[in-house]
C-alpha cells in the first residue's frame, strides 16, 4: 500500500540483488521470487531512507526554498505580507461589515490562515514537483517521494515563520492570549498537518505526472476547501449533523487544536483531535498507494 | 547459476504508450464507471530481451538511433521498470544517462554534490569526505562555491562524471555521455573507468561508434528494432555490425 523506489539504490547493499518487474521491485538474493516487496516493507523502507538521506532532503528543501522567493519581487516578506493583508481584507469583511461577534477575530482567523496556508502552498508545490524536476526524474534513480516531501517540508519553513506574527499580535490583542504549557500541543499539531500535506503532495504529485488536469483540480478543491475549513469560522458554531461532516476535514481538527492552546490555553479537544488523526492517517495511507501504484511508470510520462 | 553475475536480464520487454496529449483524469474517472476506454497506441521499445554481465566485465551496447539502447541502460540504472521480464542487478548501481541530470542552476556546486551524491545513495557524511577528490577530478577548484548556472557545459560534465566515479558503484552505466568533455577530459574518464574495472568494477555503456566498443569492451550487445540481433565478445560484435550498416 504504500512507498516503493524504482532502483532505490540507498537500498542496494554491497552485494544484495535488485529484481525490478512490471510487478515491482525486490531485494534480496540472485534468484527473484516472484513477489515484490509487500506493502508495508516498503513503507517502512521508505522511512528509513528518508532519516538516512536528511541531509540531502535538507539541502532540497533549501532548494526549493530559495528558488522560491529569488523568484518574486518582495522576497521573504511577501510571506509575512500576505496573511496580514488577508487579515486585514477578511477583519474588514467579517468585523466590520458583516459585524461578526468572534472575539478576536483577527487573532482567531490567522491562526487558522497560517495553517491553512501552509496546506494550500504546500500541496500546490507538492503537485508540480515531479515536472518540475523531470530531468531528476528521467535520469536518475533516486527515492522520489524525496521531491513532494521536500516541496510540503519548504513551505514548512514559512509557516514555522509565521508563527512570529501570530505570537507578535500579542502586543496588539493581548487578551486573545492565554499562554500556558498546552502551547506544546502545536508541535503534534503541526506533525498532523504534515502527515495530511505528504498524503495529499504524495498523490497529487504523481497523479500530476500521468494526467494533464490534476493541477487545475487541485485549485479548485483548494478554493473549495478554504470555506471548508474553519478558518472564518468555528465547528462548533455549526448545526450537529454538519458539524460532524466538517470534522471529517482533518485540517479543521488541526485549526481548532491550534485555536484552543494559544487562545484558550487548554489542550485540544478529543472530539476534534480523534476525527483529524483518523482522517489523516487514511489520507497518508492513500497517498501512499496511489504513489506507489503510479510509481513505476513516472519516468515514462513525466 | 555463477557467483560472479551482476546484471541478469531475462526476457525483458518494455512498453511504451504512444500518446499525443496526456488524458484527464476526471474524463478518466468517468470511464472507469461503464463509459467507453480510451484505445492506446503501444510501441514496443525492447522485446524479448536476455543476457548476462558478468563482474568486472565491460560491457558494450550496440545499435542505430531508435534500436532501445537508452531504453534498456533506464532499465538497468533502475529509472524505469520493465513491462515484461525481469531486470536485475547486484550491488551500487551508478547511471550516467546525462552528465549533470539532477544538477539544479541555482545551487552552488558543492550543494549540487551532495545532492547528487545523496540521490545516488550516499550519507552526507560520505559525500563530505568524498567532496576534496570529487572537486579535484572535476578541476573545478575555486569555482565549486559559484552556483552552477555560471559553468560552462563542460564544467557540468566533469562534475556529474566525477559524482559518479566516487561513488563507489558496482555497476557503471553510461549512456554516450563521455563525448561531451574536451579530449584531454575523455581520456581522463577512460583511464579512472579502467581504474574503476581493475577494481572489479563492471561497466555498461552505449556507443554508437563500433570501432570504440570494439577496442573497449570484453563483450557486446547489437539491438536491432528491439530486440537482440547478436551478443558475444565485442570484436566480433562490432565489427559485424560495422558491416551490417556500412554494407
Amino acid at each position: 500500500m504504500t512507498l516503493e523506489q524504482p532502483g532505490e539504490p540507498a537500498r542496494a547493499l554491497a552485494d544484495s540483488w535488485v529484481h525490478r518487474s512490471a510487478r515491482g521491485i525486490e531485494y534480496g538474493v540472485e534468484q527473484p521470487s516472484g513477489k515484490p516487496e509487500s506493502a508495508l516493507a516498503a513503507l517502512f523502507g521508505a522511512l528509513a531512507t528518508t532519516w538516512r538521506l536528511r541531509k540531502t532532503l535538507w539541502v532540497l528543501v533549501l532548494k526549493e526554498f530559495k528558488s522560491r522567493y529569488r523568484a518574486q519581487a518582495l522576497g521573504l516578506a511577501w510571506s509575512f505580507a500576505y496573511p496580514l493583508i488577508m487579515m486585514a481584507t477578511v477583519s474588514l469583511a467579517f468585523t466590520h461589515i458583516l459585524k461578526i461577534r468572534i472575539p478576536n477575530f483577527v487573532v482567531f482567523y490567522l491562526i487558522a490562515a497560517i495553517f491553512w496556508q501552509w496546506f494550500s502552498n504546500g500541496t500546490l508545490a507538492a503537485t508540480g514537483s515531479f515536472v518540475e524536476n523531470a530531468s531528476l526524474v528521467k535520469r536518475t534513480s533516486f527515492p522520489r517521494y524525496l521531491l513532494p516531501v521536500a516541496a510540503v517540508l519548504a513551505n514548512g519553513i514559512n509557516f514555522l515563520l509565521e508563527w512570529v506574527l501570530v505570537f507578535g499580535f500579542y502586543f496588539v490583542f493581548p487578551t486573545a492570549y492565554r499562554f500556558n504549557v498546552t502551547i506544546l500541543a502545536l508541535v503534534p499539531l503541526s506533525f498532523l498537518e504534515l502527515m495530511i500535506l505528504v498524503g495529499v503532495g504524495l498523490s497529487t504529485s504523481a497523479l500530476n505526472v500521468r494526467y494533464r488536469d490534476v493541477y487545475y483540480i487541485v485549485t479548485s478543491v483548494l478554493t473549495f476547501g478554504f470555506w471548508l475549513s474553519p478558518l472564518l469560522y468555528s465547528t462548533e458554531m455549526a448545526p450537529p449533523t454538519l458539524r460532524a461532516l466538517l470534522r471529517l476535514n482533518p485540517l479543521a481538527g488541526v485549526m481548532e487544536g491550534a485555536r484552543d492552546v494559544v487562545m484558550a490555553g487548554r489542550w485540544p479537544r478529543l472530539e476534534n483531535l480523534l476525527p483529524a488523526v483518523a482522517t489523516a492517517t487514511v489520507v497518508f495511507l492513500i497517498g501512499c498507494a496511489v504513489f506507489r501504484r503510479q510509481n513505476l511508470q513516472l519516468s515514462d510520462y513525466v | 547459476m555463477s557467483d560472479d553475475v551482476v546484471i541478469r536480464v531475462s526476457g525483458v520487454g518494455k512498453r511504451y504508450a504512444r500518446v499525443h496529449e496526456k488524458p484527464m483524469l476526471l474524463r478518466d474517472m468517468v470511464f472507469l464507471l461503464g463509459a467507453k476506454r480510451r484505445v492506446v497506441d503501444e510501441l514496443w521499445a525492447l522485446r524479448d530481451v536476455s543476457f548476462e554481465v558478468t563482474r568486472g566485465e565491460t560491457f558494450g551496447i550496440l545499435g542505430p538511433n531508435g534500436s532501445g539502447k537508452s531504453t534498456l541502460l533506464s532499465l538497468l540504472a533502475g529509472t524505469s521498470f520493465p513491462s515484461e521480464g525481469t531486470a536485475s542487478t547486484r550491488g551500487r548501481v551508478s547511471p550516467l544517462l546525462e552528465l549533470g541530470a539532477g544538477f539544479s542552476e541555482d545551487m552552488t556546486g558543492e550543494e549540487n554534490i551532495i545532492v547528487n551524491a545523496g540521490l545516488l545513495g550516499l550519507t552526507a557524511r560520505e559525500a563530505e569526505q568524498k567532496m576534496q577528490a570529487v572537486v579535484d577530478f572535476a578541476e573545478l577548484g575555486h569555482v565549486i562555491d559559484t552556483p552552477i548556472r555560471q559553468y560552462s557545459s563542460g564544467m557540468k560534465a566533469r562534475l556529474g562524471f566525477a559524482i559518479a566515479m566516487h561513488v563507489s558503484p558496482d555497476v557503471l552505466v553510461i549512456d554516450e555521455v563521455l563525448a561531451v568533455g574536451d579530449i584531454r577530459f575523455q581520456e581522463k574518464c577512460r583511464i579512472e573507468i579502467d581504474k574503476k574495472r581493475a577494481q572489479g568494477v563492471t561497466t555498461v555503456m552505449v556507443e554508437q561508434n563500433p570501432d570504440a566498443i570494439g577496442a573497449r569492451c570484453d563483450r557486446a550487445l547489437w539491438l536491432r528494432d528491439g530486440r537482440v540481433q547478436n551478443v558475444g565478445p565485442a570484436a566480433d560484435v562490432a565489427a559485424e555490425y560495422a558491416a551490417a550498416m556500412t554494407g
